[in-house]
């Protein structure tokens, strides 16, 4: 087990493409840190590079206490599961997971005792002698772990390894992930672009853009306190509404004002105000669950109809029409709302985020 | 009873039809071989029969215990078992290194590995004569010299059979194995080509059967040459005009010629299972 550190890595590509830029992370001993972001962000080539697949153009990279930027990737102590598995096809189960242990001159009676601690680990008993070709899909990705694990790595590097699987599958595997890691207490970079995988399994997320570390937190900081508004949108299914607009100071107090109505902004995001978007045009964020839905009046909401209802099984969202502009709120599965009726929409003032509207 | 469509009756009849024209020439060779005289020299007094009257099996006889067969049969499969080693070991890396390798010139490269075969090989034996009488290559011994010329044939095809092989390789299986501790060369050898070696299979039986039946560099490579052995297909040719009953005795010797070829098919088909990449990702 040990520590990652980032330092001001960059990544060029030889055709000038610039995939990684400044990204400075750092992993403690035993945490669970996933990379999320749409794809093409950099989260894998971070990885790649990590692993030592791909050269660090700028910066540095320590591994534990070491210095790995030149360190070949069979010598950093670090294991990896592909997106695709990677098994290798004319090798038995057995032959896949003590593949490194082989070529790393474990003796035998070691290797034996670690193949069946894994086996045992990952529910693959008496799966030895197949091939790759004969095991189901979440087999595949139980040996593909096991092979990584049996190696003891000081970090193990994990690149979507449940995007191959049945949404069931997946979820089943997201819950033995947090076991194994648990009871190991590796440190795990994992890469995804599924937010729900990252919120669920990880100790901190970095949520990357561009190339771009955005934030990085604790699954509930990322959630709540989202740096920016592609964070914001990013994190949280359904995603965050956005309502664009400007700020206004009436009666020295500050209000949002957009096409379809103007609302008091709570003392709390005071600060930010003065900070930097004063003035500027701005787009006002609030999650589904922040806003509460009603027919009577009330000071301070806002107007609209309500139009679609969708029905999630423990949470329903209904789609509140305010002009142009679609608002997703929750609501309880029992209570009854009726659609295409005018309704007033509260929105919880300390849940309500304010973005620069130029920056994403 | 099952329905018979139309449609598997035409296959049916267009699978027999392939067959037929297969296997034809090799019965017309076979009746011939097996003939009496009276069965093909018929003088033009009753037409040539479908079977011989008297079959007979001397000739099959007088070649198995021909001492230049024997010599010449040897020198033949030397040559073409040679063939096959040394456009592997060559081919292999350098479709290794094109399917894997980013590089410029890439598209001219492998136009320039199939320039050989730009013109009939009766063309191209003026050069390639040339190289192996006139040069230091003359004083090797004729398999190796022959070997090396069928190279020039074979390598452009086992280059682009294992590159096409080698791509469908996914890149994940060799990083894998570099994680987990191997040398790229290892990566290579113990991954990479157990994985491949069907596809490559199919090219060394190609580079065998092409090289089994050259004639054309065979002959002048070994034209010049002191030593009186000869590939088959020379030997065959030497026997045109030359011996009689000519017809019985080289139907003979081109059926004796195919059986080392089947064997050998046998042998390495086994390794042409299908499916072999299956498994290893997603």
């Amino acid at each position: 087990m040990a520590e990652l550190k980032l330092m001001n890595i960059n990544k060029r590509y030889p055709n000038g493409f610039h995939a990684v830029k400044d990204l400075n992370i750092y992993v403690s001993d035993g945490e669970f840190l996933s990379l999320v972001g749409p794809s093409g962000c950099g989260k894998s080539t971070t990885l790649r590079m990590i692993a030592g697949l791909e050269d660090i153009s700028e910066g540095e990279l320590y591994i534990g206490n070491r210095l790995s930027n030149d360190i070949p990737a069979k010598d950093r102590g670090i294991a990896m599961v592909f997106q695709s598995y990677a098994l290798f096809p004319h090798m038995t189960v057995e032959a896949n997971i003590t593949f490194g242990l082989k070529i790393k001159k474990v003796p035998e009676k070691i290797r034996k005792e670690k193949l069946n601690w894994v086996l045992e680990l990952l529910d693959l008993k008496g799966l030895e002698n197949r091939k790759p070709a004969e095991l189901s899909g979440g087999q595949r990705q139980r040996v593909a772990l096991g092979r990584a694990l049996v190696l003891d790595p000081d970090v193990l590097l994990l690149d979507e390894p449940l995007s191959n699987l049945d949404a069931k599958l997946r979820v089943k595997m997201r819950t033995e992930l947090k076991r194994i890691h648990k009871k190991l207490k590796s440190t795990i970079i994992y890469v995804t672009h599924d937010q729900a995988e990252a919120m669920t399994l990880s100790d901190r997320i970095a949520v990357m853009k561009d190339g771009k570390l955005m934030q990085i937190g604790t699954p509930s900081e990322i959630y709540n306190n989202p740096a920016n508004k592609f964070v914001a949108g990013f994190v949280g299914s359904p995603a965050m509404n956005f309502i664009s607009g400007e700020l206004k100071l009436i009666d020295n107090k500050n209000y949002f004002v957009f096409e379809m109505g103007k609302i008091e902004l709570p003392e709390l995001l005071k600060e930010k105000i003065k900070e930097s978007i004063k003035g500027k045009d701005v787009v006002l964020g609030i999650r589904p669950e922040d806003i509460e839905i009603s027919f009577e009046k009330d000071n301070n909401s806002l107007t609209g109809v309500t139009s679609i209802r969708e029905t999630l099984g423990s949470d329903d969202y209904v789609t509140v029409e305010m002009g142009n502009i679609l608002l997703t709120v929750r609501v309880e599965p029992e209570k009854f709302i009726p659609m295409d009726e005018k309704c007033y929409l509260k929105l919880k003032g300390n849940k309500m985020h304010l973005f620069n509207k130029d920056e994403d | 009873m099952k329905k018979i469509n139309a449609d598997k009756i035409v296959w049916l009849i267009l699978l027999i039809l392939s067959i037929f024209l297969v296997l034809f020439p090799i019965y017309i060779m076979f009746k011939y071989s097996i003939s009496d005289r009276r069965s093909w020299i018929t003088g033009g007094e009753y037409p040539v029969p479908w079977w011989p009257f008297k079959p007979t099996l001397e000739m099959y006889k007088y070649y198995l215990g021909d001492k230049r067969f024997w010599s010449n049969g040897w020198l033949s499969l030397k040559i073409a078992l040679l063939t096959v080693s040394f456009s592997l070991i060559l081919g292999t890396p350098a479709a290794y290194s094109l399917a894997r390798f980013k590089f410029n010139g890439k598209a001219f490269l492998l136009f320039l590995i199939l320039a050989i075969r730009f013109y009939p090989d009766i063309s191209s034996v003026i050069p390639v004569s040339y190289i192996f009488n006139k040069s230091f290559l003359y004083n090797l011994p004729n398999e190796i010299k022959i070997s090396l010329a069928h190279c020039l044939l074979s390598l452009p095809y086992i280059i682009f059979i294992a590159q096409g092989v080698f791509e469908t390789i996914p890149v994940d299986l060799e990083e894998q194995a570099l994680i987990l501790g191997t040398s790229r060369f290892y990566a290579f050898l113990r991954i990479v080509l157990p994985i491949a070696a069907p596809g490559l299979a199919a090219g060394a039986i190609y580079s065998f059967l092409l090289s089994w039946n050259e004639f054309v560099f065979s002959y002048f490579i070994t034209a010049t040459s002191v030593s009186s052995e000869v590939p088959l297909p020379v030997y065959l040719k030497t026997l045109l005009g030359s011996f009689s009953p000519n017809l019985v005795s080289i139907s003979t010797l081109s059926l004796l010629v195919s059986i080392p070829v089947i064997i050998f098919t046998f042998i390495v088909q086994k390794y042409m299972i299908a499916g072999m990449i299956k498994g290893a990702v997603k």
